[in-house]
């Protein structure tokens, strides 16, 4: 394992505390945790984490997409 | 990363006979969006893809649509997924994109397409396209097989 130092806004490292309290785990373990979810699985092609990156709760989102962005549309 | 914006299509400009896919805004939406009810479809079809081609109008809609539906960080985050999309070539858009989208817009004008939409058909025409990635079936209207069909 390699040691880091790394540097986070106040408010950030307080959430990521509550966070890591409510996981039961430390405050490095989190950020372990949240690291290895931002690199993509091995062998898996590097896009394929932001594969559902989003959830909008919509099961026509890519259907609506016009309406959203120009107003409407057929 | 070896990504690309061009002027207009390679290939001799429309005689392409590799196999790709033209990619709309809904296919990428579907994908990003795990609620979409196409997620599924799309996470298989972007984890092994043939060479995509996109117009840069649609990376502009997609962006336009992350910043209205949530804020400029997952704008950001689109933009960095379409950088790391390396099968993925942006073909970018000019005054001569433009009048071929134009010609789009004239030969549907019973449909309300947008300018993204009409460039995507332009593109797919001139390249030889042979499927769309998209959950719009005005992407449909020249023929091109559509990936969810």
């Amino acid at each position: 394992m390699i040691r880091t130092q790394i540097s986070l806004e106040k408010n950030e490292y307080d959430l990521a505390k509550k966070q890591a309290a409510t996981l039961g785990v430390s405050v490095a373990e989190f950020v372990r945790r949240a690291v290895r979810e931002k690199l993509p699985v091995k062998g898996e092609a590097p896009w394929m984490k932001y594969a559902g990156f989003v959830s909008t709760g919509d099961p026509l989102s890519s259907q609506s997409i016009d309406d959203l962005v120009y107003g409407s549309k057929d | 990363m070896a990504r690309r914006i061009e002027d207009r299509p390679r290939n001799g400009g429309g005689h392409s006979t590799k196999i790709e896919a033209y990619v709309d805004t809904s296919a990428f939406i579907a994908f990003l969006d795990r609620s979409d009810s196409y997620h599924q479809t799309f996470s298989r079809l972007f984890s092994a893809p043939p060479t995509l081609v996109t117009s840069a109008l649609v990376v502009a809609e997609g962006h336009g649509w992350f910043l209205r539906r949530y804020d400029r960080q997952r704008a950001g985050e689109f933009l960095a997924f379409i950088e790391t999309l390396e099968p993925l070539e942006v073909l970018g858009f000019n005054h001569v994109e433009l009048a071929k989208s134009r010609q789009m817009l004239t030969t549907f004008s019973d449909q309300n397409l947008t300018l993204a939409d009409a460039h995507g058909l332009a593109l797919m025409k001139e390249r030889k396209s042979g499927i769309c990635w998209s959950t719009d079936r005005h992407l449909g209207l020249t023929g091109v097989k559509l990936a969810i069909s």
